[in-house]
């Protein structure tokens, strides 16, 4: 009996709490000249943007993986060249020295 | 025109300046709102609604990738700017709430003016000692007035811990401020009983 009357007091007193809390926090009204001026402002900051923002985030991402890829290939088509070239270097100096051993033991 | 959210999200993205004016127009007083009642005075709530609506500007590309609705984004901008604001002021001044809101200093808003008592002044001195979190949920859920799912979607929690904190917020306004509420809400109990 005791325990359900402080049941009701608990929910009674938050709910008090709660109708305070209604009348206490209400919207307020920003000053026009505020808004008017902000939308202003971002307009103009809008019109400035860079047209990255016009494409997209994910146009640029997409164009950043690509030009990425075309570097790496690039780098590795370089590296397979130099490879290619120093294997030919070798070949051409082993071919040489078996010449030049073949004709000191002529 | 009218744009739901998303069109005119859409739009704006792609530099159309009306569809950025709709926007802004939807929201700018709510997130002034919001940011007035975290600050306490309407100089640093201009100054950071400026400031919301610059970076939302500045991002607006990214937008789509986070999965919340705009409401939700703009107020998840909202409560960073606040952060950084409060651990900037923290540094250097704290301006407290009951001179500010309450109308003792300039730039007060004529609603307070009106209706100032010292029911009001009490209780938002005591909110302003809240952890943030429970600030941000009596902001949104009274002078907002956003559901709890709304609620949750903004702070990132779900519908449940909404629930749960806003029941235990309620508890520590009784017990940790009971005394200064008491009569106030005694008078109230005594009309609903």
């Amino acid at each position: 009996m005791r325990k359900d009357k402080e049941v009701a007091d608990k929910s009674q007193y938050l709910s008090a709490i709660e109708s305070q809390l209604q009348r206490s926090l209400r919207p307020v009204s920003p000053r026009p000249d505020f808004i008017s001026d902000l939308r202003k402002q971002l307009v103009n900051q809008l019109q400035m943007l860079p047209s990255v923002s016009r494409f997209g985030r994910s146009s640029v991402i997409w164009l950043g993986f690509v030009l990425i890829l075309l570097i790496l290939g690039g780098f590795l088509l370089t590296l397979r060249s130099a490879i290619l070239l120093i294997s030919i270097a070798a070949l051409f100096q082993q071919s040489q020295h078996q010449t030049s051993a073949g004709q000191d033991k002529g | 025109m009218e744009f739901d959210d998303e069109a005119a999200l859409t739009n704006a993205a792609q530099g159309d300046i009306e569809a950025f004016g709709v926007l802004y127009e939807r929201y700018v007083g709510r997130i002034y709102n919001y940011i007035f009642y975290r600050t306490g005075n309407t100089a640093d709530a201009e100054d950071l609604t400026a400031r919301v609506f610059y970076r939302a500007m500045r991002h607006i590309g990214s937008y789509h990738d986070r999965g919340l609705p705009l409401s939700a984004w703009l107020y998840r901008i909202a409560h960073n700017v606040l952060a950084n604001w409060h651990r900037d002021n923290s540094r250097s001044k704290e301006v407290p709430l009951d001179e500010t809101v309450t109308g003792k200093a300039d730039g007060q808003h004529p609603e307070f003016e009106l209706v100032q008592t010292e029911e009001r002044e009490q209780l938002l001195s005591i909110i302003r000692c809240l952890p943030p979190d429970r600030q941000q949920l009596l902001i949104l859920k009274f002078v907002e007035h956003f559901s709890n799912y709304e609620i949750g979607q903004i702070m990132g929690r779900t519908e449940g811990a909404i629930k749960s904190l806003y029941h235990r917020t309620l508890l520590s306004l009784r017990d940790e401020y009971g005394v200064v509420l008491a009569s106030d809400t005694e008078m109230d109990i005594d009309e609903k009983g």
